[in-house]
């Protein structure tokens, strides 16, 4: 009975707390962008989604090799190891571009917005969405 | 039926009373239980508000993926790894295939799907699959084993080819199929991520036609389930169960109805014990009370016996005293002549034996009933041991040995020092005439609280327990020449000396006569 009580009050007073956060749509909205501002981040978006999505088809490549040489892996296991570096680099690689993507925005946005952003960023860090077999990004 | 009374009414209160405690345990137990039932319920509600959240949030990511946000955040980069399960996914699917002329083909969520087995022959074949030449040319040599391409331009695709256990899967994906299997398996993850976070038997979403979309393997009889629309603009009349274990509910009620059987044993046991008790109790009660009126009925007929007795001792004394004379004076001055003479005196003695007889049963009765005399402090020891002396040439002559060298000689008692003598003198008297030949009779005194008990044991014949419980009443005898006077006087007399009498006997291993007085002073032995 104690239990249940204790996990009623943990849901009523904690769990409600962590749906607090913004969503995306009122995030943005709430960055008030400037016409200039919205064709700067647009630009540098572009720039960097191809880029994401390229070391994206690689590692999915790399990981359906993997699997291949997984049917082996006494007779492949220096192949394994390689592959699973490589496939370590891109994430890695992935992960600097986002910062690098992140300082950029970051110069165009003023004081407000880029403690906006952050905030936000964080927040979504402690939400925590974490897609199967994850690898986060910017955290 | 006293006994059965005794033990019925209070057998009844508390019958009673563990019904009401019965009855009052078991709605107890069901209204924690349906208390239980509705903070589960409450649970399920703020899990289904945090679900429906985690849902529209998420989703909230992909639909805008595609529709090109402005600011990248990390959980954008997030989605597209989606993808990856995606793939990870459609691969396990096929590597588990073993037979497949047992395959389902509607059941795999693909539109365009061809599988050619060992001897290259097709199988299965659901819409149509562009696959690369080169792909085709480097599965034949057995150089790759798995391959992918996905586009480059604005028409986003996946065509994928897998060989597995003798087959080729080749497989195609469009946008849209790609769009909904990144939703499905978002949504998918949700329900994984806060089935293991909050710790429910399972959450199932239903489609808008009530489809399963995702279904876990929740049992719902064993679970409370929390039924509701999602309500979601990303997806539009799907419907959320909510299964919350009756597991945790069930272990409280448990323990709860097992603490109170548990109390209940309890109460059952001490009710029965006390009902028990007061049984005993009550039964000691009756025994002593019936004891009572037994003693205040024999005081009484021995009072008025003793005051008939005092009177009748004085009438009679004095009409004995000229016969006694007369009979002296008969024997002495009216002698028959010589032939009759040895008659005459057999019958003169034979009046004197009676007329003894009738002065010693008078004086007995006299002694008896002089209640009144004053209360003297009194060595006990003394008071026996003149007893003994009296006694001592009466009991040698039936060869009966009297020991008195265990009797505590510093007791003192409060006593009217002639009827104490006479009632230790009955009893005494009593022992001799029960051994027909030799045996002693052994004198005792124990300290018990305050009281002095004088332990009187022959070893004669004994009383037989049909017998025992009359012995104190008036003018019962077992003996030829008793007159069932001796025992009553000493029982009367003990209890106006504020002590007790009783009797303990076994045919032919001798009696026991237990006197207890109220001590003056504590013994030193």
């Amino acid at each position: 009975m104690k239990t249940l009580c204790v996990l009623f009050l943990f849901f009523a007073f904690f769990v409600s707390p962590l749906c607090a956060q913004d969503s995306y749509f009122d995030f943005e909205r709430g960055l008030r962008l400037s016409d200039a501002q919205r064709t700067e981040t647009e630009y540098i978006k572009s720039k960097y989604m191809d880029e994401w999505r390229t070391l994206r088809r690689e590692v999915m490549k790399k990981k359906l090799e993997l699997r291949d040489l997984y049917r082996n892996p006494s007779f492949y296991r220096d192949r394994i190891e390689k592959l699973q570096n490589e496939i370590l680099e891109l994430e890695i690689s992935r992960e600097n571009l986002y910062n690098q993507y992140r300082g950029e925005i970051s110069r165009i946005l003023n004081d407000s917005q880029r403690e906006r952003y952050n905030n936000y960023c964080g927040s979504e860090r402690r939400r925590s969405m974490r897609p199967p077999g994850l690898r986060g990004y910017g955290r | 039926m006293g006994d059965k009374k005794t033990f019925f009414f209070p057998s009844l209160l508390f019958a009673t009373l563990f019904i009401l405690i019965v009855i009052t345990g078991y709605f107890q137990i069901r209204i924690i239980g349906k208390n239980i039932e509705a903070l589960l319920k409450n649970e399920g509600e703020i899990i289904f508000n945090h679900l429906k959240r985690e849902i529209d949030i998420n989703l909230e990511y992909i639909t805008l993926l595609e529709k090109s946000p402005s600011i990248i955040t990390p959980n954008f980069l997030n989605t597209m790894v989606y993808d990856d399960a995606i793939i990870d996914d459609l691969y396990n699917l096929f590597s588990n295939i073993e037979i497949l002329d047992t395959l389902d083909t509607k059941s795999i969520p693909l539109s365009n799907l061809i599988i050619i087995d060992r001897n290259n022959k097709t199988v299965v074949k659901k819409g149509s699959v562009n696959i690369p030449l080169s792909s085709i040319i480097a599965f034949r040599s057995g150089k790759k084993e798995t391959f992918i391409r996905t586009s480059t331009g604005k028409d986003k695709f996946l065509i994928m080819g897998i060989k597995t256990k003798g087959n080729t899967v080749f497989f195609s994906l469009d946008d849209n199929e790609l769009d909904a299997l990144r939703r499905k398996l978002t949504i998918k993850e949700i329900v994984e991520t806060e089935k293991k976070r909050f710790n429910v038997a399972g959450i199932n979403i239903y489609d808008a036609k009530g489809i399963p979309y995702i279904f876990s393997d929740g049992k719902k009889d064993e679970a409370y389930v929390v039924s509701k629309s999602l309500d979601s603009q990303y997806l539009p009349k799907f419907a959320v169960e909510i299964l919350i274990s009756k597991g945790p509910a069930r272990d409280i009620l448990k323990r709860t109805a097992l603490n109170f059987l548990f109390i209940l044993l309890l109460l059952a046991i001490s009710g029965a014990l006390s009902t028990y008790t007061i049984f005993l109790l009550e039964r000691r009660h009756a025994k002593k009370l019936h004891e009572f009126e037994k003693e205040l009925e024999m005081k009484e007929r021995l009072v008025s016996l003793g005051k008939l007795a005092s009177g009748m001792a004085h009438e009679i004394r004095n009409p004995l005293n000229a016969m006694s004379m007369s009979i002296q004076r008969l024997k002495r001055e009216f002698v028959p002549i010589e032939e009759k003479k040895d008659e005459y005196y057999q019958f003169i003695d034979i009046i004197r034996s009676e007329l003894t007889r009738i002065d010693r049963i008078v004086e007995e009765f006299l002694l008896s009933t002089k209640s009144h005399a004053p209360f003297i402090k009194e060595y006990l020891f003394n008071i026996i041991e003149e007893v003994v002396v009296i006694l001592r040439e009466k009991a040698a002559s039936r060869s009966v040995d009297i020991i008195i060298d265990k009797i505590a000689r510093d007791i003192v008692v409060q006593s009217q020092r002639e009827r104490l003598k006479q009632a230790f003198y009955n009893v005494i008297l009593n022992g001799i005439e029960a051994m027909d030949n030799s045996g002693h009779i052994e004198i005792t005194t124990a300290v018990k609280g305050g009281n002095i008990e004088i332990i009187i044991k022959d070893t004669g014949k004994g009383i037989k327990e049909t017998e025992l419980h009359r012995i104190f009443e008036y003018y019962y005898t077992t003996k030829d020449k008793g007159i069932g006077l001796g025992l009553p006087i000493s029982y009367m007399i003990i209890k106006d000396h504020d002590g007790d009498m009783r009797a303990f006997s076994e045919a032919g291993k001798g009696t026991t006569f237990v006197i207890s007085l109220p001590m003056l002073q504590p013994v030193e032995m």
